[in-house]
């Protein structure tokens, strides 16, 4: 637990640091980090896949910020307004940003408060891996053998145990499930891709 | 462990108000995935539908990336016509 705090202070204040400084390249930096720091908390959390993907979704996006900075102009600190509208502005960012936290928090609770770790499941569940017998506590996946405690013989009544997902079950939901969604998904980054070279050419000049 | 994932997309939301050009645009919106991909495997763990939720988590990353590409390709039209990527001048691009 102490990991998971630790990583994820240091992910708030990366983000906190991306969201005030008004030097871009420092701003994009702390999102760097912060986005490694996602990517270790997928780890912490058993979605070694997850934490793969995003270290190098991070890494590339922070590349092409530095690049597009550069390109733009935007390398140096930008001019601050008033400070009046700067204060307003901060006002009206931190009293959304407040409203989102409390929707997440709430919509969190009533959906947690449905579901209790005490369940009995009917069924195993259908990627349950036995060989690393894992279960619940506070939230957080503890692993029987870790923690020096043996099975009981009807663990399946007892506890929801989940083990960590075996990349080869991602990949089967990926195909059978969530076919569809690859697909809509490929067929989005295809126009992505025919749309911004449209949009970003640069205008032809009239001839004269 | 919610709220971990929910101060990220707050911050993010708080980038998107808080900065006046598009590539502070963009970082608030990254941001905004990197939260609602943390969001989404901390709900999966918690309601017992890991890969479903690392599914979604995925699509949320990748989705992201999409969204980068097709920012960048507003700021570079956005650069060429008005020399600078103020979020005051988008307007410039219509029409």
């Amino acid at each position: 637990m102490f990991i998971f705090y630790l990583f994820s202070g240091i992910i708030l204040s990366a983000l906190f640091f991306a969201t005030f400084i008004s030097d871009v390249k420092k701003s994009i930096l702390a999102l760097w980090a912060a986005g490694l720091g996602v990517g270790s908390l997928f780890l912490i959390l058993g979605a070694e896949f997850l934490a793969i993907v995003q270290w190098i979704v991070s890494t590339l996006t922070a590349i092409s910020f530095i690049f597009f900075a550069v390109l733009f102009g935007e390398h140096q600190r930008q001019p601050s307004n008033k400070i009046k509208t700067r204060f307003i502005q901060l006002l009206l960012s931190l009293l959304s940003g407040g409203f989102f936290l409390f929707f997440i928090v709430l919509g969190s609770n009533r959906t947690n408060s449905s579901s209790s770790f005490k369940e009995i499941p009917h069924e195993v569940p259908e990627f349950f891996n036995s060989k690393d017998n894992v279960f619940y506590q506070d939230g957080f996946a503890v692993s029987l053998k870790e923690e020096g405690l043996s099975l009981p013989p009807t663990i399946h009544d007892d506890f929801k145990s989940y083990a960590n997902i075996e990349l080869v079950d991602f990949g089967k939901i990926l195909i059978s499930d969530q076919f569809l969604s690859l697909e809509i998904l490929g067929l989005l980054f295809f126009l992505v891709l025919i749309g911004a070279g449209m949009a970003a050419r640069q205008a032809k000049r009239s001839s004269q | 462990m919610i709220w971990v994932a929910g101060l990220i997309g707050a911050l993010g939301l708080v980038c998107i108000i808080y900065k006046r050009t598009l590539l502070g645009l963009l970082v608030g919106i990254h941001m905004l995935g990197l939260g609602s991909s943390v969001l989404f495997v901390f709900v999966g763990l918690l309601n017992g539908l890991n890969a479903k939720c690392y599914v979604f988590a995925l699509f949320i990353i990748l989705g992201g990336l999409a969204q980068l590409v097709v920012g960048y390709a507003l700021g570079m039209r956005l650069f060429l016509i008005k020399k600078n990527t103020s979020l005051d001048d988008l307007q410039g691009l219509r029409g």
